[in-house]
């Protein structure tokens, strides 16, 4: 993928990945072919500060786990009303994190 | 999610989920409270559902959707009927809410999976949530199944009166 359109894709989503894994990613994409920029588009890619809203606000039934894909722990959290609200709060600290690495994981299955 | 993360989520709301029924269990056998007054809905009647939220439990409901509401949502009664299992009694441990039956066991084998991997060096119960979240993402009949199950319990929740 050209220079431009790999330095047009990281000032978009820089922010949805781990800093120390961008230098990586950059590499990764400028090796990958044209056609798959399409597939990164559709790569369902989670902006962490908007997760981060939603657990403030809707952390207590879950819907941020749901959100960004963690389907299981997010029933997990609807049932115990937030993890008796224990883990609404551990959560508002870790979610961010969380999408990171999920994004993460969503942009490997574009590389492969 | 890494192993060490899940593993210390999942120990941090078992903590919790102990924490939570040993004090309710201390302080409702402290206080010798009486079952009290039992309230119903038409069609069931007082003598078959469950003891009013306060009678058992020390603190007013933790649940946020029957504070803003006043309705309880699909866990509510979950507390007391871990309370009932601990005493001996599954069959008001059903009716106080089924769900208790699943958390019981999760709160058993849960920390006991996770300590045996810790110890052994294992990852049999990362592995096993791995298959899981997989299977829900790949066939939604399955988490649409669950959810069905969790509305039918919160219907029978509110008729029951909990």
């Amino acid at each position: 993928m050209d220079q431009q359109k790999v330095d047009m894709f990281l000032m978009n989503f820089g922010k949805y990945f781990e800093g120390y894994q961008l230098t990586q990613i950059r590499d990764r994409l400028l090796q990958l072919d044209e056609s798959k920029f399409v597939m990164l588009q559709a790569a369902n890619l989670k902006d962490p500060t908007i997760t981060l809203i939603i657990s403030i606000v809707g952390g207590s039934l879950g819907i941020d786990r749901f959100f960004i894909g963690d389907t299981g722990l997010g029933i997990a959290k609807l049932l115990t009303c937030g993890g008796l609200g224990v883990w609404t709060i551990v959560d508002w600290f870790l979610i961010m994190g969380r999408t990171r690495e999920v994004n993460a994981q969503r942009l490997q299955q574009v590389f492969f | 999610m890494s192993r060490r993360s899940l593993y210390a989520l999942v120990l941090l709301l078992s903590a919790a989920g102990w924490g939570w029924v040993a004090f309710n269990a201390a302080a409702a056998g402290s206080d010798g409270m009486d079952p009290g007054a039992r309230h119903g809905s038409p069609g069931f009647p007082a003598s078959r559902t469950m003891d009013a939220p306060s009678d058992r439990l020390v603190l007013p409901s933790p649940c946020p959707f029957r504070l803003a509401t006043g309705l309880p949502c699909p866990s509510c009664g979950t507390t007391r009927s871990l309370l009932a299992l601990a005493d001996g009694d599954p069959a008001d441990a059903a009716r106080s809410n089924p769900f208790g039956f699943p958390a019981a066991l999760a709160l058993l084998v849960l920390p006991a999976w996770i300590l045996h991997d810790l110890l052994r060096g294992g990852d049999g119960f990362h592995r096993a949530y791995g298959r899981t979240e997989a299977v829900l993402r790949q066939r939604p009949a399955v988490a649409l199944a669950v959810a069905a199950v969790v509305i039918v319990n919160w219907g029978w929740n509110i008729l029951k009166g909990v």
